[in-house]
């Protein structure tokens, strides 16, 4: 082995060393000090890619997936059909009732994947990832906040994913945030209401045909589609969701539907 | 069916829907940090980190039949969380803004740029992401170059090139002026 090959293969891997790198490697004092020095980068390396991870990753992971994972039944082994007929039956009526058979298995499947379909495309709605978002444990803390954050902290924060607000947003914000739901970045909000806190998130660029609701887990979601995004309420009950949505619309499409200062 | 007979078949499935579910919770427990840190390298923030985690072990769930080696899990979830990720820029192009505004700056908060790993960890940052990746995989991942060939659908003779020019790359980041280690993910 060449002191290029040394190189090439050190470079590849440091920690991956055979007895002819090592054997290379005591003979040379221009690979050993660039062993030493790729093995230093390593462990720099390991330490600046290890970052750390939050707290409650994991509790997070499974209490947003429980609502999920109650929506999901557990797949059953698919179920092992008696073949065993005893007597052989007319050729003609065998293949009648292959036939029938074939056709209840063809329907059990349809209705089975339409079922699933449904409920992949109910999984993932806005209303179903915006419950599975504020039930999550470090979400908690934000329903109980109460007192008005300025003004100017909510347009930033819309500012910073790409929305300027076009008029005044609701005055009773209590939390903001930029978050994320389903891998899309989102605005994320508190207002208390008389019946309890709502939450409001605000999903740029998302595309709702219609308004969707959905009720879990005690809480109730609504997502309404907006000229270039979508809103999502999730409360307790959903009295203050119409007021809401007129405000915040008023807010991102102005008073008339005025254009948007979206980036 | 008997009644017994009946009773003894919804016992087999509870049980089996039981260890369904501590199979998953095993992963999750044993697997949540490493998908995190391998997200966090892909997207380059906290929350979005945290997301896809999530989503990967949804999708995870709802394939879980498909594992059939346990020992294969860990190259199976993060093969899950790359399509996860990809999914992202399928839907649409993530904002500029969110490009910019990437959690990688020395002073700011959260699990990044503070400290004495700072300058190697926005180094990491700046390599293009065909170099990145394989080098997360590699070193953080522990996977072999075979491995990660066979998980990026690429040749191993690439991702042997690529590891060693990400070596490289940082190595001329560090070794640069300063100000070249800009902040945000490529």
């Amino acid at each position: 082995m060449d002191c290029a090959e040394f190189q090439r293969r050190l470079g590849t891997d440091p920690n991956a060393l055979d007895a002819d790198m090592r054997a290379h490697a005591s003979g040379c004092a221009h690979c050993t000090r660039a062993l030493a020095q790729a093995q230093a980068l390593e462990r720099r390396l390991v330490d600046a890619l290890h970052v750390p991870v939050p707290a409650d990753l994991v509790a997070r992971v499974l209490a947003a997936s429980r609502v999920d994972l109650e929506a999901v039944p557990a797949v059953a082994p698919p179920a092992r059909i008696a073949s065993a007929q005893a007597g052989v039956r007319p050729l003609r009526r065998a293949r009648r009732r292959q036939g029938a058979w074939l056709a209840l298995a063809a329907a059990a499947v349809l209705v089975v994947a339409l079922g699933l379909t449904h409920w992949r495309a109910n999984a993932n709605s806005l209303p179903a990832l915006a419950i599975a978002h504020v039930v999550a444990p470090d979400e908690h803390d934000a329903l109980g906040l109460k007192t008005p954050l300025p003004r100017a902290d909510v347009e930033a924060t819309f500012a910073a994913r790409g929305v300027h607000l076009v008029a005044a947003p609701p005055a009773d914000v209590a939390y903001v945030a930029k978050c994320a739901i389903g891998g899309t970045p989102i605005v994320h909000m508190v207002m208390p209401e008389s019946g309890g806190p709502v939450s409001v998130m605000y999903v740029p660029g998302a595309r709702e045909r219609a308004s969707e609701s959905l009720r879990r887990d005690d809480l109730v979601a609504r997502a309404v589609p907006m000229e270039r995004g979508a809103l999502v309420m999730v409360a307790r009950e959903d009295r203050a969701f119409g007021a809401i949505e007129n405000a915040w619309r008023n807010a991102i499409e102005g008073p008339q539907g005025a254009a948007i200062g979206e980036q | 069916m008997t009644e017994d007979a009946s009773q003894r078949g919804e016992t087999r499935s509870t049980g089996s829907a039981d260890n369904r579910r501590r199979q998953f919770e095993t992963l999750v427990q044993a697997h949540s940090a490493e998908l995190y840190r391998h997200a966090y390298w892909l997207c380059g923030q906290d929350a979005l980190a945290q997301d896809l985690v999530q989503e990967t072990f949804l999708r995870a769930w709802r394939s879980l039949d498909a594992l059939r080696d346990a020992a294969a899990s860990k190259a199976w979830l993060a093969t899950i969380l790359r399509r996860e990720h990809a999914r992202l820029y399928e839907r649409k192009p993530m904002p500029s803004t969110d490009i910019d505004e990437l959690e990688l700056h020395d002073e700011a908060p959260g699990p990044d740029g503070r400290g004495e790993n700072a300058a190697l960890r926005a180094a990491i940052a700046r390599l293009e992401p065909k170099y990145r990746e394989p080098l997360v995989l590699q070193v953080l991942g522990g996977f072999s170059c075979a491995e990660i060939a066979q998980q990026l659908e690429i040749s191993e003779s690439a991702v042997m090139t690529q590891v060693f020019r990400a070596r490289q790359k940082l190595k001329e980041l560090l070794d640069g002026d300063g100000k070249e280690v800009a902040h945000g993910l490529r």
